[in-house]
């Protein structure tokens, strides 16, 4: 058959052997260049993975660049506009925006990278368990449709309140909402890369399950967890925002995006700067992330790559 | 079919269960009262005690549990402490305005969103395509509180063209009804527009490549006909799947929305009664939300049934 | 852009002594004015109502619509509109009459004999009579949260259609002060209604307007009353009382909890009044000259409290160092946008039991003083939690107190929480908490007696209520005079500076917007529909 289909997981060879034959450290690294490639091609994993990497490195270098201390107050430059030593304004204890800003970004950062860990950690245990063990799929799947029967904001909302209001149980909180959908991911994909014939190949050659879920199945599967987890990054971030918005998330004088957002909304007109910063960081992060996301579905899933016509 | 129908709603049944558990569970984890909400501070542990032996929050909890469950198998949600009213009632008088806002936005973002998804598949490469998906890519990144905040400041305050915010009954006064729901259903219809439209297109560019779509065409069907006829009916039953839970996402209250536009929907119902520790309404909302969540699902899970004989045929 | 002193606090204890001659003089022209006849009567010298609806906004739903039921400020600005008292407080926090003409009260206080107006309607047509007052009086005591209200009341009697009688074994000198009390109104409903379950009754009461229609989460609707008859004796409204004459057909109140959003109303036109908004949102509308801005000042004050039961909040030198170490120009002048008092004393200025005991204490701003009595108090550094709910005001002022207390080596973990949340744990007798700050508006206003009931009781000692306080209340409560009165709250805030078992950090106001168009609107501790017209 006309392979006009791009197949992105290229059969490893040390499936078939698995004590593998040595390989030299070029070889390897050669291996990886040709993974990373069509990765890199894509213009969407170029932009979107750029950004967010700049992203990280602005968050990273806060202490350093920010030109005040996120909580010296000044009060009696509260609520000032944008000018040269307030480059985009102070809030309404008289602290500079864009050091807030910086900090926040740390933050909301640590609470998405916290849920996308913590969400793909779990999910990915319950998928892969759920999608290779028949008999636990049943009961798996269940509880894991209960956790989603529920709206997951209001979800989100009533376990904050209960955790009580901090950046960690702000992130436990919508780690909770997003594990059902990362394992249903990685179920699906354990279910299909299972019927492949390497893996009966290396159950055949006496592969243990243990074996075969982490170096056969998971390794292949890895793609669209990977893509999935850059969307939950991206959504925890926005989920933050939200949660912080209603005033449950991590409180002030500590600054996250989303509370400075909600800081700030009570002078929309008079200092709209306190809420538009944020705003727009939020914003950006979140549009990289679905970019890099978006590239990656492209470069990974199959299905996407259509013949032209 | 039917028992395609029945098996479905037979498989909700031991979710909703979880769910009211949980729900009821909630209360007790979380800390502080519906009493803070009715007294001040200078109120004394004595009036406390009588307020709290008043609102029959002295009760063990398995003693609550039993009463809990007994008023639900009679269908009665309970009162609400802090709004005076039953649970069931304060659903009722929300939830026109939640189904108002869902349909108008789903409204906005099928119609728009479809629109935009086949025509960035069918110009696929081409710059309107990539300013569809960039655009749409916007829509999915902005976040909607945020959002409806700036329109509130633009439509709202800047022009004066929308009220700030606040409920009109559609009964007392559609004109004023249409203008307090534009905002609120745009900003919504916004992200779900987005999110439809990256759908459609997807789901389109799958259908065009198969093999069907190119014998209509060699067969000299006109490219319209093959668009709507044979592309768009098989491309939209992904869609339907995302409509439908965005559907009963929206149901539930889209919280943030109707707190930037002060609009009594479900969303702040449930939100004030957990802010205030309002337990029959944290119980109820949160029941009544999720199961209908559940329900559309459901309807959907039939829907796809409906329109895709192959899942009937392997859940016989 | 007019400043209202509010409340400047008078009464203490009643007393009948002064007060009674006072409340029978208005009696004499109560009744002529009653004779004068019923119709004639609402309309006197006061012109048509000018129509139309009002809308006014506030921040929170008011949790019940049964009077007494609910101390909170969204509760109490519903209640005032639908209900009235039989004595209710004036402007300046003294009482006054409003149902009642009369009362006669025994110089041992255990007996109150009170007369009701007559021609009173309520909102179903029904006329006021004594047997509704005590109906009332008696569900109060079952679901009122005024405790210290009905517990001394041992009988009450109709002696006539509109006469009633109160007694009290012990004496009850404080009865008509928690009986106008605004804290949690004992507003006199039907006898018919006052028999069902609590948050079971129709609101139906004897104020200008009555409730047409509750939309949770929306709005409350009311509708003037066409038969409300104005307290005789009153040419203007004052206080909670007064000459409470409704301009408007209908009032909206509706509950927008975001700040923006109420401001937005306003200057859309959409909102007429709003009862609270951020102090620079509303200077920059009076700038504008599209609304006007009431700013009344003081309205509350803002104190921290230290719990007793821990090992530093016992000890005199931590909680002074506390005291010294805090710069309340800084935390008033954020938390309150800049309206605010630096002011010492537990009562506001223009108070008759003002005084300058315990001013040198307030506001020292010494953290040399500060470090030395750490090291008396023998503070090791460790951890101490200050506990503060989200609201603004206490938010702020929580985040900037920390700040000074950590300048001078207090480690200091601000602990967030929402106000169910805080309102529990400041509950606990334990090392769970150190700090907790909180405002205190009604107390002040309705007097010394008020502001003892924070800081006495056998009850929640941890927070800082002690022995020698309730020496003092129990003379507030049996206070004579003034004089008395004066003496002994006087002496309360020697022992207050003294043993720092609180800090007063300052007194804040509050900022009401109208609309341009809204004529005759004073400011006060709750919007008024009344007395207020459309130009």
């Amino acid at each position: 058959m006309a392979c006009s289909i791009r197949r992105f997981a290229p059969v490893p060879l040390d499936a078939i052997n698995p004590r593998g034959a040595t390989t030299s450290p070029g070889a390897a690294l050669a291996r990886w260049r040709a993974a990373l490639a069509p990765f890199l091609a894509n213009r969407s994993v170029v932009l979107g993975g750029s950004v967010f990497l700049l992203v990280l490195l602005v968050a990273l270098l806060a202490p350093a660049i920010a030109p005040h201390a996120p909580d010296a107050n000044n009060f009696r430059y509260r609520l000032g506009e944008p000018s040269a030593e307030y480059i985009f304004g102070t809030d309404h204890y008289g602290r500079d925006i864009l050091s807030r800003v910086l900090y926040g970004m740390r933050l909301s950062l640590l609470v998405g990278a916290g849920v996308a860990l913590l969400s793909g950690a779990t999910g990915l245990l319950i998928g892969a368990v759920s999608g290779y063990f028949d008999r636990l799929d049943g009961p798996l799947m269940r509880g894991m449709d209960a956790m989603m029967a529920f709206p997951g904001t209001l979800l989100a909302i009533a376990l904050a309140a209960v955790l009580g209001p901090t950046a960690l149980n702000a992130a436990i909180a919508l780690s909770v909402i997003y594990t059902p959908r990362t394992a249903r991911v990685v179920r699906a994909s354990v279910l299909t890369v299972r019927r492949h014939d390497y893996v009966e190949a290396a159950r055949a050659l006496g592969a243990g399950h243990l074996r075969i879920l982490v170096r056969h199945i998971l390794r292949n599967a890895m793609a669209p967890f990977l893509v999935q987890i850059t969307f939950v990054f991206a959504v925890a971030i926005l989920g933050e925002a939200v949660l912080s918005f209603i005033g449950i998330g991590p409180q002030p004088p500590t600054p996250s995006l989303g509370n400075i957002i909600s800081d700030g909304r009570a002078y929309i007109e008079d200092a709209p700067w306190v809420s538009l910063l944020p705003g727009l960081v939020i914003f950006v992060i979140v549009f990289a992330l679905n970019m890099l996301g978006d590239g990656l579905r492209d470069v990974t899933d199959p299905r996407m790559t259509v013949e032209p016509r | 079919m039917l028992r395609f129908i029945a098996l479905r709603l037979l498989g909700a049944l031991p979710v909703l269960l979880a769910v009211s558990l949980i729900s009821f569970g909630v209360i007790w984890f979380v800390p502080g009262d519906p009493v803070s909400s009715l007294l001040d501070a200078s109120a004394t542990p004595e009036e406390i005690r009588q307020v709290r032996a008043q609102l029959g929050l002295d009760g063990s909890p398995l003693d609550q549990l039993a009463a809990y469950y007994g008023r639900l198998l009679r269908g009665d949600l309970g009162q609400s402490i802090l709004l005076g009213q039953p649970v069931a009632e304060a659903i009722i008088e929300r939830l026109p305005i939640t189904l108002a806002l869902t349909v108008l936005s789903m409204a906005i973002a099928l119609s728009s969103g479809i629109a935009l998804g086949v025509v960035a598949a069918v110009k696929r490469g081409s710059r309107l395509d990539q300013a569809v998906m960039g655009a749409s890519l916007v829509g999915l990144s902005l976040p909607d509180f945020w959002f409806g905040l700036v329109l509130v400041f633009l439509f709202s305050v800047a022009l004066g063209w929308l009220p700030t915010g606040g409920y009109v009954p559609l009964t007392e006064d559609p004109w004023g009804w249409t203008q307090s729901m534009l905002l609120p259903a745009f900003t919504l219809g916004t992200s779900q527009m987005a999110l439809v439209a990256r759908m459609t297109r997807s789901s389109m560019l799958e259908v065009l490549g198969q093999d069907y779509i190119r014998t209509a065409r060699a067969k000299g069907a006109s490219p319209v006909a093959v668009l709507l006829r044979h592309g768009l009916r098989n491309a939209l039953v992904p869609v339907v799947t995302v409509a439908g839970l965005s559907f009963g996402l929206l149901l539930s209250g889209a919280v943030v929305v109707e707190l930037v536009f002060s609009l009594p929907g479900m969303g702040r119902l449930i939100i004030g009664g957990v802010l205030r520790r309002d337990y029959p309404v944290i119980q109820g909302g949160l029941l009544f939300s999720a199961a209908i969540f559940v329900l559309v699902n459901v309807a959907v899970d039939i829907l796809y049934g409906v329109l895709d004989p192959k899942v009937r045929a392997r859940a016989a | 852009m007019t400043r209202h002193p509010s409340a400047p606090t008078h009464s203490g204890a009643a007393r009948p002594g002064d007060d009674a001659p006072a409340l029978r003089r208005r009696t004499l022209i109560g009744g002529l004015a009653a004779g004068a006849g019923l119709l004639a009567m609402p309309r006197l010298g006061l012109g048509q109502p000018s129509g139309g609806r009002l809308v006014m906004a506030q921040i929170q739903q008011p949790p019940s619509l049964d009077p007494g039921v609910s101390s909170s400020p969204g509760s109490r600005n519903l209640y005032f509109h639908v209900y009235e008292l039989l004595f209710t407080r004036d402007e300046t926090g003294r009482i006054i009459p409003e149902l009642a003409r009369s009362v006669d009260v025994s110089p041992d206080f255990r007996e109150f004999c009170f007369r009701l107006r007559e021609g009173v309607r309520f909102h179903n047509g029904k006329e006021l009579t004594a047997a509704d007052a005590v109906a009332s009086l008696n569900r109060y005591r079952q679901f009122g949260l005024t405790t210290a209200l009905m517990t001394p009341v041992t009988a009450m009697e109709v002696t006539s259609r509109y006469e009633f009688v109160v007694r009290c074994e012990q004496g009850h000198r404080s009865f008509l002060f928690y009986l106008s009390s605004p804290r949690a109104m004992a507003g006199i409903i039907p006898e018919e209604e006052a028999g069902k379950p609590r948050n079971g009754i129709t609101p139906i009461g004897t104020g200008p307007f009555s409730l047409a229609e509750m939309r949770g989460d929306s709005h409350v609707l009311l509708r003037r009353f066409a038969d409300y008859a104005t307290v005789p004796g009153f040419e203007e409204p004052t206080g909670f009382g007064g000459q409470k004459f409704a301009s408007f057909d209908q009032v909206m109140i509706r509950f927008i909890a975001e700040d923006g959003a109420r401001a937005a109303g306003l200057q859309a036109g959409e909102v007429h009044v709003v009862e609270t908004i951020p102090t620079t949102v509303a200077r920059r509308l009076a700038r504008q000259a599209r609304v006007k801005v009431h700013e009344a000042l003081p309205y509350a004050m803002q104190l921290i409290r230290f719990n007793h039961a821990t090992e530093m909040g016992r000890r005199p030198e931590f909680r002074r160092a506390v005291m010294a170490a805090l710069n309340c120009e800084e935390i008033m002048a954020i938390a309150f946008d800049g309206l605010y008092q630096l002011d010492h004393a537990y009562v506001f200025p223009g108070s008759p039991y003002y005084s300058d005991i315990g001013k040198d204490g307030y506001n020292k701003r010494d953290q040399a003083l500060a470090r030395r009595l750490l090291r008396e108090a023998g503070y090791d550094g460790r951890p101490l939690t200050l506990i503060v709910d989200n609201g603004k005001g206490n938010n702020e002022t929580a985040v900037i107190a920390a700040q000074h207390m950590r300048a001078v080596g207090i480690n200091v973990d601000l602990r967030v929480a929402d106000y169910p949340t805080t309102s529990d744990a400041n509950k606990r007798a334990d090392e769970s908490w150190h700090f907790w700050t909180h405002l205190s508006g009604s107390e002040p206003y309705e007097g010394p007696l008020s502001v003892m009931a924070l800081y006495s009781g056998p009850f929640a000692r941890h927070i800082g209520r002690t022995e020698a306080y309730d020496t003092i209340a129990d003379r507030l409560a049996n206070a004579a005079n003034d004089a008395e009165t004066r003496a002994a709250f006087e002496d309360f805030q020697r022992i207050a500076y003294d043993q720092a078992n609180m800090v007063k950090l300052g007194n804040l106001g509050i900022a009401q917007a109208t609309h341009r168009d809204l004529q005759g609107y004073r400011p006060f501790r709750i919007p008024r529909a009344w007395g207020a017209r459309f130009s």
